[in-house]
């Protein structure tokens, strides 16, 4: 599991050493290197390894392939935990390991990690350094999924937040300078906030320790003041609202995503953000349990506010790729809206609308840069009749438009569907008078019937979307445009399938969380 | 004996999935024979097993609720399994689907020849079949809802299928959308069941519901039964929802057969039927169900009496009876509701087809303005055409007549008991029997009888209401391609006129070209007979359509549907000969006066054309009583509005807020640069600058050298510079 992490570090080194004019050479080894950890985790998931072990089981590969047994999700404790001190003098620990949560978001970023790695063979501009970049970038996503140190955990969301400065910044659209500084200034602020919250864990905490299985369970934290734990609280609300992102957060999203080449817009919406999300299910809400309740209405108001107002600010955008960063906004505010919730169906939901939002909206930005590649412009005014000229691409856009829709039948459905009963169930915990005198699960179900307007908005964008890109007589200006090429249409293949492959069979997935969510939502009061 | 067929219903659901997957996949490397071959010898199978699955039930041999479920879905406590429960309203309907879809299937081999998409039409039909039988046969709700949802997109993907017209792309648009409103509703109702019973297996609520104690205060019983029912609303197009409807038709023909008109609309009907137990558990929810099926089939059948469109009368009287289904189910006429259900999707999809091979016949005409005297020229099609238009308009003994009379006679009798509007809910009943009768031998005298005008000079509206399509079209491509791409005349002529030419018999799509010129030109001049594949599938719902009433038919003393449906409300009613009577002088009134009115014309129907107040109410009907314009105005619009609002909002509050707190940080570093610069290093530099002046002042005195002239000029300057500075 710990080569999955060091995989793209390496694979980076190594394309260092390549010469930079052996572009094909470049982008394989790139290739080979991102595929490293998809092999490995598809291996974990599937029990691989525990095959090749009763064949293999001798010397040091015997070894090796008995560390990767099958992944269990069933069990309290982390699956492939390795802990090593990094740095004694800070009491710094390198710890890594997978456990429900991270398991399905570890996977996603792998299976991302090759498909935009396959999407960004058609980077014409600095090949070389801009492999080397990617690289980093998925091994400091892949790290952020795994880490179990606070400390690493911060040294890997930093680690990730670099490369994506200087892939926006040099290989991004015309105003890459101002997406690019406004990103990485915006994020970083927030994780500074975190850093200074990291630290007071360590020292409140009572354990001088940065463990955050440790810290899980530190007793030190109840007896802080409730205006410390607040801020605290608030350190990791800010970064990881930001990088949600959560309503009044969001406005670097769509210019990252507008500036962002394609590949990049795909790691950043579909990894990026869930690091957002998966901060807020690892950390904010196991940590500080009590204020994850008093907050909630507050948090699930801005949560609403994102998928109302997203997808209104979806509905008239201009630019492809900004009504995609804006729909990212609405889908997750359900997300956050899941988790809000404290009740396993909610936290079931949200992570399996990560999944999916990965899935489709990567789809859906892969796709707007195939048209963008071609065309040579996003504004929806200038297409049109695209399904005439180009009817694979069509397909595809049809079927992952309509799974981020939400249709029943593709992935969408369920965590949208999941999320809504959630809500809409939150009792146990919620069954005190909250805010303005009205009850905790009175105004939860309030909120989930809001949420459900959501969904009617999100099915008219999408359309409005599909009618004046797609639909029409063909558009006599891109008449002739080619469709989709070998490495965009192997791409979005996997992306198309698999959006259709859990929309009617999405138990693997649940297998694998359902238990994080039992075990979480229980420790929030939010367990039935 | 093992009931065979329901054993293996699941496979009977799958198997127009094999056929969508087989040429949504493969089609591009088939022949277009070869899809429909697959598609339609696939729905043959279904046809055979559905009638297996029918007669199992008919003769007792299957259980009266069959269930089966399989491991599906699991996430922590939310268990879904994959459940089919048959009871024999599904059975029944399962028949009904399977025949229709399966005639359609044969009819569209016809209707759709030479069409560019040819397969694809095959494919997402095919879908459609599948998700229907789902919906026909899900026990869970939410399969249900997921079999629901894809048969919306299929009805989307089906009325854009010619989606180079902009008025399709409308329709496609406006039909998906205002159906998801009531889905929301349907939605957050199974969501509130689930909360609040732990269950929402359509077997297990029919047990929860009867057995009396119900967990559940009675006002959310209520609230539940309305939500659901605004799915039904939304699918089945009752008012306020109703809108998208007409404009559904501008997909092609056999779709409107099969989606708009037997099945999924009725698919709101059989949501009611199949939560029944749910729905009756509260009178209001059932005043409710009523009073919409009531108005709905009134005011509806109002508009159809001045549609223009032969698709859109026939779209109008669907809503009409449908909402004749919904008047059946809420005054607890649930016999009288599903027969109606089924009668109807038979004649419905017969007189769909039956339109469909007039719109063939007369070169893709679809206004009645430019038909007439059709009877001549196609014999099949006129014949079968009347039977399905006498049992629409419950002429005895056609099968709509039993229906529509069970209907109204429990109408009448919840009426009786209850009192007070629900007299009125009957009234309106037998006013819109009145304005069906009417209404469809307007359509028939239109259509088949006098003199063909198809060579006429277009009458001058006729030429008004195309040149406004025109308009649209070319505005709307002109708007986004920057010129015109020559209207509507240029879209689809190849396909339609191979079409033509081909006929049904021939084989293979000699597209455009010479031959289907010439053809088109031959035929040009009369309209002509449709081949077999299209006056096949017209016969056999034709025959449906007459025979099939029988099996309920109550006053000539046969109860066996009565005794199939029978859901256990109450003993079969009293056959109420009043009623039967007032509905079959409705019936027939309503067929003379129409006959006197569009086939006599004396002068006093004239001159009353001519009164203001009848032009008046003819505009108003014409415009469907405004409710797109409505809609349009105060909700699509503000919505918009609101939206562009936000958008600005976001641009230019929230972004310039974060904007401005980067900005501020940057004056801020300005503003401490300058201070570094002038203020912290400036100090430094003035300690500096003061040695340096000092310096000035004290060398010549250290130095000796009061002059000012180098003592050695090439002796070591750099130290004696450097020690200076």
């Amino acid at each position: 599991m710990n080569l999955c992490i060091l995989a793209p570090f390496l694979g980076a080194i190594v394309v260092l050493l390549i010469d930079h004019r052996k572009l094909q050479r470049i982008r394989y080894t790139a290739l080979g290197f991102s595929l490293a950890p998809l092999v490995v985790m598809l291996g974990l998931w599937l029990g691989w390894w525990s095959w090749l072990e009763r064949l293999l089981p001798w010397g040091f590969v015997g070894e090796l392939l008995r560390t990767w047994g099958r992944f269990v999700p069933g069990v309290e404790q982390f699956n492939y935990l390795l802990d090593v001190t990094w740095i004694p003098l800070m009491r710094v620990h390198y710890t890594v390991g997978l456990d429900g949560l991270s398991f399905p978001l570890f996977l996603l970023s792998a299976f991302i990690g090759v498909i935009a790695c396959i999407g960004s063979f058609g980077i014409k501009k600095r090949v070389k350094e801009y492999f080397v970049l990617y690289l980093l970038l998925i091994g400091g996503v892949l790290g952020v999924f795994a880490a179990l140190d606070y400390f690493l955990f911060y040294v890997f969301w930093e680690i990730s937040l670099v490369p994506m400065y200087f892939l926006i910044g040099i290989w991004g659209g015309p105003k890459k300078e101002y997406a690019a500084i406004k990103f990485f200034l915006y994020t970083l602020a927030g994780s500074i906030f975190m850093l200074v919250s990291i630290i007071g864990l360590f020292l409140y905490g009572g354990l001088q320790s940065f463990s955050m299985i440790d810290l899980a369970q530190a007793e030190g934290l109840k007896y802080l003041p409730l205006i410390a734990r607040t801020l605290l609280f608030f350190g990791f609300f800010l970064a990881f609202s930001i990088k949600v992102p959560l309503f009044p957060f969001h406005t670097w999203l769509p210019d990252a995503h507008v500036e962002a080449p394609t590949p990049i817009s795909v790691i950043l919406a579909s990894l990026l953000l869930k690091m957002g999300a998966y901060g807020y299910l690892r950390i904010m809400y196991p940590t500080f349990p009590d204020l994850a309740y008093r907050l909630g209405p507050f948090i699930g108001v801005l949560a609403l506010i994102s998928i109302i107002y997203g997808g209104l600010v979806a509905m008239v955008q201009p630019d492809l790729k900004k009504l995609v960063a804006y729909s990212s906004v609405a889908h997750m505010g359900f997300v956050i809206l899941g988790i809000v919730s404290m009740n396993p169906d909610g936290i079931n939901g949200a992570i399996m609308l990560m999944i999916a939002h990965g899935l489709t909206t990567g789809a859906l930005f892969l796709l707007v840069g195939v048209i963008y590649d071609r065309a040579h412009t996003r504004m929806i005014a200038d297409l049109g009749g695209l399904s005439i000229t180009m009817p694979r691409f069509s397909f595809i856009m049809f079927l992952c438009a309509f799974g981020s829709m939400g249709l029943p039948g593709l992935v969408g459905f369920w965590g949208e569907f999941l999320i809504i009963k959630g809500t809409f169930t939150a009792t146990a915990a919620w069954q005190q008078v909250m805010a303005m005198g009205v009850r905790g699960d009175v105004l939860m179900r309030i909120f989930a019937v809001i949420a459900v307007i959501g969904v009617v908005i999100t099915a008219a964008y999408i359309l409005w979307m599909i009618e004046r890109v797609m639909l029409g007589r063909e558009n006599p200006r891109w008449k002739g445009l080619p469709d989709m090429v070998a490495f965009e249409y192997w791409a979005l293949v996997p992306l198309a399938f698999f959006t259709f492959f859990y929309g009617i069979y999405p138990r693997p997935m649940f297998r694998l969380f359902e238990f994080f969510s039992q075990n979480l939502a229980n420790k929030l009061g939010g367990g039935i | 004996m093992q009931p065979f067929f329901h054993q293996w219903s699941i496979l009977i659901i799958a198997m127009p999935l094999v056929s969508f997957v087989a040429i949504i996949f493969f089609g591009q490397w088939l022949k277009d024979r070869v899809s429909h071959l697959i598609a339609t010898w696939m729905m043959m199978l279904v046809i055979v097993c559905a009638t297996g699955v029918l007669l199992e039930k008919v003769l007792g041999l299957a259980p009266v609720e069959f269930l089966q479920s399989w491991d599906w879905i699991r996430a922590g406590d939310l268990i879904i399994p994959f459940a089919v429960y048959i009871n024999n309203p599904a059975a029944i309907t399962m028949f009904m689907t399977a025949v229709t879809a399966g005639m359609i299937h044969l009819f569209s081999q016809g209707y759709m020849k030479g069409d560019v998409r040819y397969s694809r039409f095959f494919a997402l039909i095919s879908l459609f079949t599948f998700s229907m039988l789902g919906v026909v046969l899900a026990d869970h709700l939410i399969a249900f809802y997921i079999f629901w949802e894809i048969m919306g997109f299929c009805s989307y993907a089906l009325i854009g299928f010619y989606f180079e017209k902009r008025s399709a792309q409308l329709a496609m648009k406006k039909a998906f959308i205002v159906t998801r409103i009531g889905d929301v509703g349907m939605f957050i109702g199974i969501v509130l069941l689930y909360f609040s019973l732990g269950t929402v297996r359509i077997s297990e609520l029919g047990q929860v519901f009867s057995s009396g104690q119900l967990p559940l205060s009675q006002t959310m019983v209520t609230i539940i039964g309305l939500l659901i029912f605004a799915g039904a609303i939304g699918k089945s197009a009752q008012f306020p929802l109703h809108v998208w409807l007409p404009d559904a038709m501008e997909g092609p023909t056999p779709v409107s057969a099969l989606i708009h008109a037997a099945t999924m609309v009725s698919a709101g009907v059989y949501l009611v039927v199949r939560m029944y137990p749910v729905i009756s558990a509260s009178g209001t929810t059932l005043a409710v169900v009523a009073a919409v099926g009531a108005f709905t089939a009134f005011f509806t059948a109002l508009i159809g009496l001045v549609m223009k469109d032969i698709k859109r009368v026939l779209a109008y009287s669907t809503m009409s009876q449908l909402g004749y289904m919904f008047l059946g189910l809420g005054v607890l006429g649930f016999t009288g509701g599903v027969f109606h259900l089924i009668n109807h999707a038979f004649f419905k999809a017969g007189l769909f087809l039956g339109s469909g091979s007039v719109i063939l016949g007369c070169h893709h005409e679809q206004d009645m303005r430019r038909m007439g005297g059709l009877a001549k020229f196609m014999p099949i099609t006129f014949w079968t055409f009347l039977i399905l238009s006498l049992s629409l308009m419950g002429i005895p003994p056609f099968s709509g007549f039993w229906s529509k009379d069970e209907v109204l006679g429990s109408a009448f009798a919840r009426a009786h008991e209850l009192g007070g509007l629900y007299w009125l809910l009957w009234v309106l009943g037998e006013i819109a029997a009145f304005l069906t009768a009417a209404y469809m031998t307007r359509l028939l005298i239109l259509t088949f009888s006098g003199r063909y005008r198809g060579n006429d000079a277009p009458p001058e509206d006729y030429l008004e209401d195309k040149a406004r399509l025109e308009q649209e079209q070319v505005a709307w491509e002109t708007r986004r391609y920057g010129e015109s791409l020559g209207g509507l005349a240029t879209l689809y002529q190849p396909a339609e006129e191979a079409a033509l030419a081909d006929g049904g018999e021939a084989d293979g799509a000699s597209t455009g070209g010479a031959k289907a010129e010439e053809a088109s030109e031959q035929h040009h001049h009369a309209p002509r007979e449709s081949p077999w594949v299209v006056t096949v599938p017209l016969i056999v719902l034709a025959a449906f359509a007459a025979l099939f009433g029988f099996v309920g038919a109550a006053p000539l003393g046969i109860h066996s549907w009565e005794r199939f449906i029978h859901f256990g409300h109450g003993a079969p009613e009293e056959v109420n000969w009043l009623v039967v009577g007032i509905s079959t002088l409705m019936a027939l009134g309503g067929a003379g006066t129409g006959w006197v009115i569009w086939g006599q014309r004396p002068a006093w129907v004239t001159s009353w054309y001519r009164m203001e107040w009848v032009k008046r109410l003819e505009l108003v009907l014409v415009h469907k009583f405004y409710f797109d314009e409505f809609y349009e105005a105060y909700i699509v619009r503000p919505v918009v509005q609101m939206a562009k609002g936000f958008a600005q909002f976001d641009f230019w509050v929230i972004d310039l807020l974060v904007n401005a707190i980067g900005a501020g940080t940057k004056m801020f570093a300005y503003v401490y640069a300058w201070f570094d610069l002038w203020v912290v290093d400036g100090t430094v530099n003035l300690v500096g600058y003061f040695w340096l002046g000092v310096k000035r002042v004290i060398r010549p005195v250290q130095s000796g050298n009061l002059s000012g002239e180098p003592v050695h000029p090439g002796a070591v300057p750099g130290r004696h510079r450097g020690a200076a500075h």
